[in-house]
Parts: C-alpha cells; structure tokens; sequence
C-alpha cells in the first residue's frame, strides 16, 4: 500500500501529509546513518592505530600492566572490531533503505517491515560480535606478554543491555509493522 | 468470486470511459480497472454511493450474486 489510492483529492493525500510531517526526519536519519557508520570506523581506525593509547586503554581494562602491544597485535584487534562494524554498516544500510521508502512513500508495506527487521537482526548482531570480541581482544593485546601475565578479559557495560533492550523492542515492532502491513495490503484492495 | 461486478456493462451503457469515471468519483483508474474486473476485496460505500451517482444506477445493477454450484441453496 502506498497511501495514494484513496478517496481523497489528490492535493491531500495521506501519503503527502505524512511526508511533510516527517520528511525531514527522514533526510536526517538517513544522514545520521551514513554519519555514524563512517564514524566509528575512524574512531575504531584512530583507536588501533595508536599503540601507547592501545596499551594505556587495555591496560586499564585488564587491570594488568602491559608493554606496548606490537603492530601486528593491533592489526589483529582492529580486523575483530571490523567485523562488528561490518554489520552495523550493514544496519546503517538497512536504516537508510527504509527511510528512503518512507520518502517514497513506501510506508505500510511488507518491503519495509522486513527492511525493519534486518536493520534490528543486523544491530543485534553488531552487538554480539563486539561483545564476543571483547575476550579476543584481550588476548590479542597480551599476547606479546609472557606466558603467566596474558589475560582473558570479560567486559560487559550497561549500555550492552541498552542496546539489547532497544534492538530486540525493534525487531518485536517489526514484527508489529508486518502484521499491520498485512492488514493494509488487505484494506488497499478494498476500493 | 461469488459476487460479480457488471461495471463495464453499466459504463457501456452511459457511453463513459474508466478514466473519466476515475476523475468523477475520485478514485485511480487503476482501482476501476481492478474493480471493473473483480480483483478486489470490496467496496466502501462511498465509493458505491458515488459511482451509483454518476452512473446513475442502483447498486443492484453493478453487483450480482452468483454462488459456485456446490454452494447453491437449497429451495426451501
């Protein structure tokens, strides 16, 4: 359904209402996620590419004392972090195609219920791989370490759960929103 | 379908376009065609209204029953 077939004069449709009243929420979504992929890989890339501050960070995380992590460790440690960044891109392209649908006025359709759901599947797999790679990493930046001082770090922050909550309420509301698609695909063939 | 839409029959009969019924009713042409060849789910009643309006017709005359035989009522 595309909120054009309706009754209504065509100066007044649903679908030019709500464009106006959210198009430029789309615009600016759509900016912010391009804007946030490309930011966490240049901090992940800045990060990674400073050994003291590498070695100053995990130190501190580990609660350990370690000599500088070499080159190649840290090389290591910034492919771990690419894999979660790999699939927040891929939830930054998820948020981009539904809110350029939304623009197009592509809004009650089954296209961007499941457009939803990946970018909540994707986020939530962003999540696991950071979490997952939490303990890799601390491997990796001890593992130059003597035998008896490498460490085999945990670490879970609040905002872990955060992002859990938030994701998983997404993907139960896009559930939600391929039900009410369903519903609207019924009512559009309803003259 | 049980239920059978004569819309072009009537539209034949008033010697009038889909597309101008469209613009009269306010509804796409695309929902006339559907409607015409009975690829919909229904018909809100304004929608009846109008087209019984400009068509100057009853609902009767656009909409007929016709069950699948194994439906068929029994006389009573």
């Amino acid at each position: 359904m595309t909120l054009s077939d309706t009754t209504l004069s065509p100066a007044v449709t649903p679908e030019a209402a709500l464009r106006a009243r959210i198009g430029w929420l789309c615009h600016l979504l759509r900016l912010a996620a391009v804007a946030y992929a490309v930011w966490v890989f240049v901090l992940i890339a800045l990060h990674w590419s400073d050994g003291p501050e590498v070695t100053r960070a995990y130190s501190h995380w580990l609660r350990a004392t370690l000599t500088e992590v070499p080159p190649a460790h840290r090389l290591g440690g910034f492919l771990v972090h690419m894999v979660s960044w790999g699939l927040l891109v891929g939830a930054c392209v998820a948020m981009w195609r539904l809110f350029s649908g939304f623009l197009a006025g592509r809004v009650f359709t089954l296209d961007a219920a499941l457009t939803l759901r990946r970018l909540a599947l994707f986020g939530l797999a962003s999540e696991a791989a950071d979490m997952i790679g939490r303990p890799l990493l601390s491997v990796l930046v001890s593992l130059h370490m003597p035998p008896g001082q490498r460490h085999l770090g945990f670490f879970f922050r609040t905002d872990d759960l955060l992002n859990l909550m938030f994701l998983g309420g997404l993907l139960a509301l896009a559930q939600v929103f391929k039900v009410a698609a369903e519903i609207a695909e019924d009512n559009a063939a309803i003259v | 379908m049980p239920i059978v839409v004569s819309l072009d029959v009537m539209l034949a009969r008033r010697k009038m376009r889909s597309r101008d019924l469209a613009a009269r009713i306010g509804i796409t042409e695309q929902n006339v065609s559907l409607l015409k060849s009975g690829k919909v789910k229904g018909i809100r009643f304004d929608t009846l209204e109008a087209i019984c309006r400009v068509l100057e017709c009853q609902p009767g005359d656009l909409l007929e029953w016709h069950p699948d035989p194994a439906e068929a009522p029994s006389s009573d």
